[in-house]
């Protein structure tokens, strides 16, 4: 659906995007981590016919995005990071603008717009001007604006920017919503637990670098050679401590907090030496409220593949 | 089915979506009125204003008919200057903020990303912004009508003025139009574009100026209209509209000057948005490279044959002892004759082939089927190049029709060959049809060079290779007209001519742009063989051009591999 082939882009001296290469296929919602200033909105730029690349080629639905953009533009729907709304103009009119700029056929147009509405929880704001509109709901008329002409690809660059949590919580379910109807999806995003929830894959990208791209869980577990496992006492620590050091799988132990008798202890041993270690604490007479596996999270990913210097 | 299909040519013109957007926000809500309002109400205070100060009149005192007419003809002097000063104000401010605007509020890249072309959008913009003058315009209605009224003008003055503010003021929202896109800020824009607009009307006065003095004190030739240079005037609009009535003579032919200001005003604004769209670079991801260096090229010739048409336009022919001696025009001919000769055979293949190859296939072809109607769009593979110089062309046939009428087609008749008969043997012909000559030839001859470029194109896998091949396709071409002349030579040497040899000869002679008629004495016969010659240029053209090989002659070697996209779609 989306190939991205050794895609460059220099200015001058600078190199803003360096190499990016990256498959979609339909369905995926790829998140595109990165600090500001990363090269994310070039990138997505570049998909969107904006700017041209300085080298490299990038293709949707297998036509090629710098050879035929007036093609491309059909297929995708584009949100940038600041977006641009007219004044004195009504939701619908806004879309019913869109839609004719992508030559939506005029008597579909109703229906269309009725139908964008709904799906971005507009509905009741058809007739209101969208200056008057709340930021997320600005937001998601700019989703829908993207929606009219059907594309196939989105990007869609900070989508939740700017956005209170309740609104981000609304623009985060509407875009897996957008990824089980199929469409490919690349948001980007500079704050990690946004991308966490509803991303199928993710890239991280720094000073113009991919520096990791592929399915979530193959990240997590490429970063994480070893479990984290937490666990919760009732009463002292000591000896569960003392326990804990006899199994060669326990290769550190971090007291969590000492008055919540909380552990945290990497292990390298599988799901059976998980299951024995736990019979053997209880086994010991240690009193165990709670024993569970942590998953590492994206934030935590990111602070490992990144070394933070651009900010 | 042809209806249709005119139809659907139309119809981006009243869908065009920008148009419907800004007549929607225009208008809306209770400030349009109130805005409307005060227009009004300011109009109805300039009209007893200048009511008061053109007409001094005093109740005691008689006063004469004429001096009364005299005073009330100011009192329309005076409305329509103030028309004039608003609509130079108004209308290009209007269009100066319009792209810088999109810009400002974040709303241009989304409208980039959306299939509308830069034209389409400059096209919307303008016509939302004529929209709003023709408003002016008519809310101005009851002050003009005064005019009528009280007897300072007649009905076809006031209308004429109007023709003339409307077209005045969609030349200048043009230019508006033309600094937007470029501009980052709307101070900017907006300066620019008043600073273009004193300009222009600099130009305009120096170029009335010229023709008035020569029209007054050169004598008018038996021409009662003035010469239609004089419609340059109608440019201004604080000149066009308190000047109704003026008419210019093109050809013999009298016609009122506003219509001749609507075609010149016609052409620079077709120019103007044509170059406000590249600034756009909307034709895809920026413009390709080759397609920028193919628009330079092509304006610096046609700015070179223009350039040429003035200065044959403008000599005078010296009469010594009987015979008329043509030095200048001569000079100029063979040089810049020679130039273009050299420049066309050199360099018009060559830039055609880094299109072909460079910049994907042509939008006219569509399923490897010819789109005429297509080949007028202006992209890199439509026919922009050649409309570009039948553009420069028509420009310089009808600024040679404005300067000199008579001298027109005897400089037009040099443009064909190198006469040297005095302007008494020249048959002259009107000037449309030289247009119409003109734009057949151009036009075919720029079809047959583009067809070798594309056949050069799809036979070859470099472009290199695809140069190589388009220059020596062309070398042929170019060296046919000398093979025949051997012949010629040779039948020249035999008693007997050989008409055959000769015709052909003849025919061509004409494969070289520029060169035309060379053998002919009779200007309309060498005229129009020149357009039948373009006609059949374009023929060849169809011939040697591969869309009927039903693949989509695109990148260089397309003929041998089929791209990706074609071979999905098969």
């Amino acid at each position: 659906m989306l190939v991205l082939n050794n895609l460059r882009k220099v200015y001058g001296t600078l190199t803003a995007v360096e190499g990016t290469s990256l498959t979609l296929l339909p369905g995926d919602i790829f998140g595109f981590i990165g600090p500001n200033g990363a090269g994310k909105t070039t990138t997505i730029k570049m998909l969107a016919t904006l700017i041209s690349p300085t080298s490299g080629t990038a293709s949707i639905d297998g036509i090629d995005v710098i050879a035929h953009p007036l093609e491309v533009r059909p297929l995708i729907g584009y949100m940038p990071d600041s977006f641009g709304l007219y004044d004195d103009i009504k939701a619908w009119e806004y879309l019913d603008f869109f839609a004719s700029a992508y030559r939506v056929p005029k008597a579909d147009r109703p229906s269309i717009i009725e139908n964008v509405l709904e799906l971005t929880d507009l509905t009741t704001k058809k007739d209101a001007y969208v200056q008057t509109l709340s930021r997320g709901m600005q937001q998601r008329l700019c989703l829908a604006k993207c929606l009219v002409h059907d594309p196939k690809v989105l990007l869609l660059d900070e989508p939740a920017s700017g956005l209170d949590p309740r609104a981000r919580v609304e623009i985060k379910e509407l875009i897996s919503e957008l990824g089980r109807m199929g469409k490919t999806i690349i948001v980007s995003s500079h704050i990690l637990p946004e991308l966490a929830d509803f991303c199928n894959k993710i890239g991280i990208m720094e000073r113009g670098k991919m520096l990791v791209s592929d399915r979530v869980e193959s990240i997590v577990q490429r970063l994480q050679p070893s479990k984290k496992l937490a666990i919760k006492a009732l009463g002292a620590l000591d000896g569960i401590r003392l326990a804990l050091d006899s199994y060669p799988e326990v290769t550190g132990v971090t007291v969590i907090d000492e008055n919540s008798y909380s552990l945290l202890i990497d292990f390298s041993g599988d799901t059976t030496a998980q299951c024995v270690l736990l019979r053997a604490l209880i086994e010991g007479g240690h009193q165990i409220s709670s024993f569970h596996e942590t998953r590492m999270d994206l934030e935590d990913v990111f602070l490992r593949v990144t070394t933070g210097s651009v900010q | 089915m042809v209806r249709r299909a005119f139809l659907s040519n139309l119809q981006p013109f009243w869908t065009n979506p920008v148009i419907v957007r800004d007549m929607r926000v225009r208008m809306r809500g209770t400030r349009a009125f109130w805005n409307q309002a005060a227009y009004l109400g300011l109009l109805s205070c300039i009209a007893v204003f200048g009511y008061s100060i053109s007409t001094k009149l005093d109740n005691g005192t008689q006063i004469d008919p004429i001096s009364v007419q005299r005073q009330l003809q100011q009192f329309y002097y005076f409305i329509f200057m103030t028309l004039a000063g608003l609509i130079t104000i108004i209308a290009p401010a209007l269009t100066a903020a319009s792209i810088v605007s999109e810009r400002k509020l974040q709303t241009f890249d989304l409208l980039v990303t959306t299939p509308m072309t830069a034209m389409q959008m400059l096209t919307g913009k303008l016509i939302s912004t004529i929209a709003f003058i023709v408003l002016l315009l008519v809310l101005s209605i009851p002050a003009s009508a005064l005019c009528i009224i009280l007897g300072g003008s007649t009905i076809s003055d006031v209308m004429q003025s109007y023709a003339i503010l409307l077209i005045d003021g969609v030349l200048l929202s043009a230019i508006g139009l033309s600094f937007s896109c470029s501009a980052k800020q709307h101070i900017n824009a907006i300066m620019a574009t008043y600073g273009a607009i004193i300009l222009l009307f600099i130009v305009c006065m120096a170029l009335f100026s010229i023709s008035a003095a020569a029209f007054f004190t050169g004598g008018a030739g038996g021409h009662s209209a003035g010469p239609a240079l004089l419609a340059f005037i109608d440019l201004i609009p604080f000149c066009g509209a308190v000047a109704p009535g003026m008419s210019v003579g093109i050809f013999g032919l009298t016609i009122p000057a506003w219509v001749a200001t609507a075609i010149v005003a016609t052409v620079l604004i077709r120019l103007i948005l044509s170059g406000a769209a590249l600034r756009l670079g909307m034709y895809g991801p920026g413009l390709t490279a080759s397609f920028r260096r193919q628009i330079l090229l092509l304006t610096l010739i046609g700015l070179f044959i223009v350039g040429q048409s003035l200065v044959l336009f403008f000599h005078i022919p010296v009469q010594i002892g009987g015979y008329t001696t043509d030095i200048i025009g001569q000079i100029t001919f063979v040089i810049t004759g020679t130039a273009v000769l050299a420049l066309s055979t050199f360099f018009l293949p060559a830039l055609f082939v880094p299109v072909a190859d460079e910049d994907g296939p042509p939008d006219q072809v569509v399923q490897g089927r010819f789109n005429v109607l297509k080949s007028f769009s202006a992209d890199h593979s439509g026919a922009f190049v050649y409309f570009e110089i039948w553009l420069f062309v028509a420009l310089a046939s009808i600024v040679a029709g404005i300067v000199c009428p008579s001298g027109a087609s005897l400089a037009m008749s040099r443009f064909g060959g190198m006469m040297r008969s005095s302007s008494s043997s020249i048959n002259l012909i009107p000037l449309v049809m030289v247009a119409i000559y003109c734009y057949i030839y151009f036009s075919g001859m720029g079809f047959l060079y583009w067809s070798i470029a594309r056949r050069a194109a799809w036979l070859a896998n470099s472009s290199a290779m695809a140069k190589t091949i388009s220059f020596l396709l062309f070398a042929f071409i170019m060296a046919l007209p000398f093979a025949v002349l051997g012949l010629q030579m040779q039948a020249m040497g035999s008693d007997s001519p050989n008409p055959f040899t000769h015709g052909l000869l003849r025919f061509f002679w004409l494969l070289y742009p520029y060169t035309t008629s060379a053998a002919s004495h009779k200007i309309a016969f060498a005229w129009s063989a020149f357009s039948l010659y373009g006609a059949a240029a374009a023929l060849l053209g169809v011939v040697i051009y591969p869309f009927w090989l039903n693949v989509v002659p695109g990148a260089v070697g397309a003929g041998r591999k089929r791209s990706k996209k074609t071979a999905k779609a098969a």
